[in-house]
């Protein structure tokens, strides 16, 4: 099946995949130099539209049509910023790239840059990804001696100058704005859009926010051609992604395959099918696209991989994390511990978030000590419908969702809890 | 005498300086170098950062208090994060901490009475593919069980 030779994965196996001797004896920076030698910037940008290329990351918006919204009247300087900020739960797969292709997106941040005419970027990294953080810096050393970064490049007067901004944990600066607030030196409580990024965002310059795995794909559709990187995928999606699959099944990690996948041939002919913490073999719910996304049941796994299939079931396809859970997994305890993660991950900014996360976290803890009342979960729901949509980001969203999706599906296993509180009693 | 940054934090610092449009980006290098070179950040290094940058006290300490991966307090000779998040949940993240904490009397937060090992817990690290996961100083290490866990201090404990 030539459709799923790996693109980004390829090289994985190969311990030197990382150094740019390696990178160059593949074809690296191949495209990078072409793209400038033969393309204007705005025909980079058609190229990736028309690839049909997603931003991977969690939103899933046309990458080329965000470099488009760069203003071409404004005079101030323009920024590139790698979100290199991965902390979506179940989320691994921009570490892994860091690690072992770190010049592929060195070489995707330089046709990016040239792209949108921007002469600085800056890769937010999460402080916890050290070893990650070590590639990168050698990989940046490497490209800066071999004059790719900060010099002019192959006689055009185009030149980036990469700066690495290491996290300090918080998971709410993986939220673009957030993260810019951050890149500015304030703590990370993410800004109201518009403007959007593209207009004013990094010092109230305008910035282009992409994901490490966006970006990695970028000299791939430059090389090979839009039609090629469409053609891996369906209507309205390009390519190919990978999805880090952990939790309850057989073989956890990366996945690199065509969005068309879907979730069943993912769990079982990838990811060597499901093993519970106690041996169960039974799935009971998957959770697709990152904890902030609804949960599906194990009759809902006949479905694509693609951001439109899977909003189309009610669920998305976020950052790609997949977490099976097999019939060892109590449902109101998972719904504890990623209530509890956003509660503890929420910024505070936006009183529904702060105090509704809150609120559901203590409930659910309740719940869990034997102490359920009647109405608990109709409570729990309410919350999480109040709170959706009232904030400023998406992290009131991402708490509320699963909540509601857990009790929607699982509402018997709340209820058992009810019911035991009440013959305790 | 008020706390000071050594000559090679100071030149750290000048070069950065022209990689970022204003003092005020270099907040967090700032506060990871004064961390490096004090092990921790201390309010003396809250005011030497804010000296150093010329922003306000409040905006440094606002954003210590906010990131994680700052200690207020100066850390054991060895950091220990333990993930507690869906993931490593499912895979025994409780029983890892339980055993790891009995292993050093300790409840997360807090440093071993040798000084050698502090533990906290935290989020999602991005290393479920190898759930229950602790990130050891630099490295990731997982799947983690309270057998090998035992076995982690015992080495890290020299």
């Amino acid at each position: 099946m030539p459709k799923s030779q790996p693109i980004l994965t390829a090289y994985f196996d190969d311990p030197e995949s990382h150094t740019l001797a390696h990178y160059r004896r593949r074809g690296g920076y191949q495209a990078l130099e072409q793209a400038i030698r033969t393309l204007k910037p705005d025909q980079v940008t058609e190229t990736v539209k028309a690839s049909k290329l997603r931003g991977l990351g969690g939103a899933g918006f046309s990458t080329g049509m965000k470099w488009g919204f760069i203003p071409k009247d404004n005079p101030k300087p323009r920024y590139l910023v790698v979100n290199a900020d991965e902390g979506e739960p179940g989320t691994f797969k921009d570490k892994w790239l860091m690690l072992k292709e770190p010049h592929t997106l060195i070489e995707g941040m330089l046709i990016a840059s040239y792209a949108i005419g921007c002469r600085r970027a800056y890769i937010y990294i999460r402080g916890e990804y050290v070893r990650p953080l070590e590639r990168l810096k050698g990989a940046l050393e490497e490209a800066t001696a071999a004059g790719l970064v900060g010099a002019p490049l192959f006689g055009s007067d185009h030149r980036l100058d990469v700066t690495i901004h290491v996290g300090a944990g918080a998971y709410i600066c993986g939220e673009e704005t957030a993260l810019l607030t951050s890149l500015e030196g304030g703590k990370g409580f993410p800004k109201l859009k518009p403007p959007f990024p593209a207009v004013e965002g990094a010092f109230k310059c305008p910035t282009i926010v992409n994901n490490v795995e966006t970006l990695c794909y970028v000299p791939h559709i430059l090389q090979r051609g839009a039609e090629w990187f469409a053609a891996l995928g369906g209507e309205r999606f390009g390519g190919m992604r990978l999805f880090a699959v952990s939790g309850d099944v057989a073989a956890p990690g990366v996945y690199e395959l065509p969005l068309t996948v879907t979730l069943r041939e993912l769990l079982y002919q990838h990811a060597g099918g499901i093993r519970g913490g106690r041996g169960s073999t039974e799935l009971k719910a998957v959770i697709p696209g990152g904890s902030s996304a609804p949960i599906l049941t194990a009759a809902e796994i006949d479905v694509q991989m693609d951001f439109d299939s899977l909003a189309k079931a009610g669920t998305m396809g976020g950052s790609g994390a997949v977490i099976a859970l097999s019939t060892d997994v109590d449902i109101v305890e998972a719904l504890y511990n990623v209530t509890r993660f956003y509660h503890h991950e929420s910024c505070g900014q936006c009183t529904p978030c702060r105090e509704g996360t809150g609120w559901m976290d203590k409930l659910l803890a309740r719940t869990l000590r034997g102490g359920a009342r009647e109405g608990d979960f109709d409570n729990l729901v309410r919350i999480a419908r109040n709170i959706i949509g009232n904030t400023i980001c998406p992290l009131g969203d991402a708490a509320a969702l699963p909540v509601m999706s857990y009790v929607g599906k699982f509402r018997s296993e709340f209820d058992a809890y009810l019911q035991r509180a009440q013959g305790a009693a | 005498m008020s706390l000071q940054f050594s000559p090679t934090v100071l030149q750290e610092i000048e070069a950065l300086k022209p990689q970022y449009p204003d003092l005020r980006a270099l907040m967090l290098p700032t506060l990871h170098l004064a961390q490096r070179e004090f092990g921790y950040v201390s309010e003396a290094a809250e005011i030497l950062v804010a000296e150093t940058l010329g922003v306000p006290l409040s905006d440094v300490h606002e954003a210590v208090t906010f990131y994680t991966l700052l200690h207020r307090q100066p850390p054991g000779e060895h950091v220990v994060y333990l993930c507690r998040t869906l993931s490593c949940w499912m895979r025994g993240a409780d029983q890892v901490r339980e055993q790891v904490c009995r292993r050093l009397g300790v409840r997360p937060g807090e440093t071993s009475a040798d000084g050698k090992v502090s533990v906290f817990e935290s989020e999602c690290l991005g290393a479920c593919e190898i759930a229950p996961v602790a990130l050891v100083d630099s490295d990731f290490v997982g799947p983690l069980d309270p057998g090998k866990a035992d076995q982690l201090i015992e080495k890290l404990r020299g």
